[in-house]
């Protein structure tokens, strides 16, 4: 998995939300073309997170697994 | 050396020795005993009989000579030279007995050297430490020794006494003529003078009174010397590992320290040393010294509460000062009554109780134990409240994104509105030319079938008007017409004598010809 892809995504859509708001009149095709890519990004993103989101949640339960047999111990 | 001798003994030997309860008190007469024989022949103890040998010999005690030497380690040799005093001792008459073979050896073995005899008797010296007590009647204090001598109060009676001088300095103590003092030593006799000395190795002061007079002056010095400033103190570190350990081996201290200590993977260093009185100085200097190029995180130093009397050790100068320069941190956990001891106030740490050093030692483990169980909660929070932010911020772009984006449609959709629109005028147009025909085609229709009915009208009317005019009618009322070629003779002047002529009349035809032409 690349670093930061979340974080370049995230910043990549923020480019084009701000190139829209820079447009003071705006071509129907180059802007076509970002919220192509936007909607990419957001879908990519979406994905990004809910592995992120899983793997988390994997993490959390070895974490209560661990915790729960030091538990045990003490 | 203990083990080839355990193979010597048999299995069932061992076995029934091991059942039988052992004589503790035999199994020390026959240890000393041995020590004894040991050190007239100059050989080592195992020699003469192996622990083992004792302990089977303590615990089976045999009464005849068949008895003893069933017991595997003793030889016909070695019962010839020892089984009667180990009978005897057996028997709990050695004493009289050993005179006997002693004074029936004598005769038979070599003399003692002057050396010789004099090791012998300072050994056996060693046996009667002492503590002694009365007043100092003499002093002189050389380069590495002193001599001093005790004066008995009462009866004047006098003992000459050696010390060397750094045991005299560790003691901190200065002497001086007619002070009552307590000395620590054993009896022995210098071989180079032949002379009887009371060997000294460590001083006290007699009472209450001259030890607190002794902790005041040497308190205020060292307060002086800054020796007790928290400027100098060493911080104490977190998550103690490595522990020294100074305290008695005996005793309940050591194990309530043991069992107050938490179970956080510490690594114990123990080192045996005496707590009590002044005699416990020197152990408690060596201990530390055990301790100088030790790896450790702590030093603990630790004693149950006690008189100034029996605490007088840590008020010793020489311990005062080891413990302040000592490298590793050092927490002192000595009991006491009203004065704290100088070893304490030198210490990094002190608290009042040897508990409450594992309180200390604790503290940072238990705390980080429960900032563990904070932080697992925190990091599972904060990061899924970075989720939830991520989340939100992408569905934050996706809906800007759309809306700036709308314009896209927007265009479409405007553009479509439009076209809608005329789609509708267009509509319109057509439903109303539709309408138009349509009324037009009505009212054509209606023109068309009045026009009709007009024309019927007056077609009816002229067939009436005809009828009325209709020459046939007049060729019923006899009237005739007639015609030439098909034209109607209307003149005379149309025909000519001799042509045919056609005569119409109501019923019929008749051809005729002119014959005749009368002009009117």
């Amino acid at each position: 998995m690349e670093k930061n892809k979340l974080k370049n995504s995230l910043k990549k859509l923020e480019e084009i939300i701000e190139w829209f708001d820079k447009q003071e009149e705006v071509d129907v095709e180059a802007g076509l073309e970002r919220v192509k890519g936007g909607v990419a990004l957001i879908k990519e993103s979406k994905e990004r997170l809910k592995e992120l989101e899983n793997e988390f949640e994997e993490i959390k339960e070895e974490l209560k697994k661990e915790t729960d047999s030091n538990n045990k111990q003490t | 050396m203990e083990i080839p001798q355990n193979s010597a003994v048999l299995p069932e030997t061992i076995f029934s020795a091991k059942m039988k309860k052992m004589d503790n008190e035999l199994l020390q007469k026959l240890k000393d005993w041995r020590r004894d024989i040991a050190q007239k022949e100059s050989v080592a103890s195992f020699h003469i009989f192996h622990n083992i040998t004792l302990e089977t010999i303590a615990s089976l005690k045999p009464k005849t000579k068949e008895e003893l030497m069933s017991i595997k380690g003793i030889k016909e040799r070695k019962f010839e030279k020892y089984g009667a005093n180990v009978l005897a001792l057996i028997n709990g008459n050695l004493k009289s007995d050993e005179s006997n073979v002693q004074n029936k050896e004598r005769k038979d073995e070599k003399p003692y050297t002057i050396s010789g005899y004099l090791n012998f008797l300072n050994t056996e010296f060693r046996r009667y430490g002492a503590r002694v007590q009365g007043e100092v009647n003499s002093l002189d204090i050389r380069d590495n020794y002193l001599f001093l001598s005790l004066k008995d109060k009462d009866d004047k009676s006098i003992l000459s006494c050696f010390m060397w001088k750094n045991n005299y300095e560790l003691c901190g103590i200065s002497l001086e003529i007619g002070m009552e003092i307590i000395v620590d030593g054993f009896p022995e006799i210098y071989p180079l003078t032949g002379r009887f000395n009371f060997r000294v190795s460590t001083i006290e002061l007699v009472g209450e009174g001259a030890l607190k007079k002794a902790y005041d002056k040497l308190r205020q010095k060292l307060e002086k010397e800054g020796l007790f400033s928290t400027e100098r103190k060493k911080p104490i570190p977190e998550f103690p590992q490595r522990i020294g350990l100074i305290t008695s081996e005996t005793g309940a201290v050591i194990h309530d320290f043991l069992n107050n200590l938490g179970k956080h993977g510490y690594h114990t260093q123990f080192v045996n040393s005496k707590v009590e009185g002044q005699a416990a100085v020197h152990d408690l200097l060596s201990a530390i010294n055990y301790f100088d190029d030790k790896n450790i995180d702590v030093l603990v130093i630790i004693r149950g509460g006690g008189s100034m009397e029996s605490l007088q050790a840590f008020n010793n100068e020489a311990l005062v000062r080891k413990i302040a320069r000592f490298n590793t941190p050092i927490i002192c956990g000595i009991g006491h009554e009203k004065d704290v001891p100088l070893a304490s106030l030198a210490a990094d740490l002190t608290v009042s109780t040897p508990t409450a050093v594992t309180v200390i030692l604790n503290k940072s483990w238990e705390r980080a134990f429960n900032d563990i169980q904070i932080f697992e909660r925190d990091i599972i929070h904060k990061y899924q409240k970075v989720l939830a932010d991520r989340k939100y911020q992408i569905e934050i772009f996706s809906s800007q994104l759309k809306r700036k984006s709308d314009f896209i449609f927007k265009k479409f959709e405007s553009i479509k509105g439009r076209f809608g629109k005329n789609l509708v005028t267009l509509d319109y147009v057509f439903k109303n030319a539709k309408k138009i025909l349509d009324h037009s085609s009505a009212l054509l229709l209606n023109n068309f079938k009045k026009n009709l009915d007009q024309l019927g009208d007056y077609l009816n009317t002229t067939e009436k008007r005809l009828s009325v005019i209709n020459p046939m009618r007049q060729l019923k009322l006899g009237y005739s017409i007639t015609s030439i070629g098909g034209k109607i003779v209307k003149s005379v002047k149309q025909v000519k004598r001799g042509e045919e002529i056609d005569i119409q009349i109501f019923d019929g035809k008749i051809q005729s010809q002119v014959n005749n032409i009368i002009n009117e």
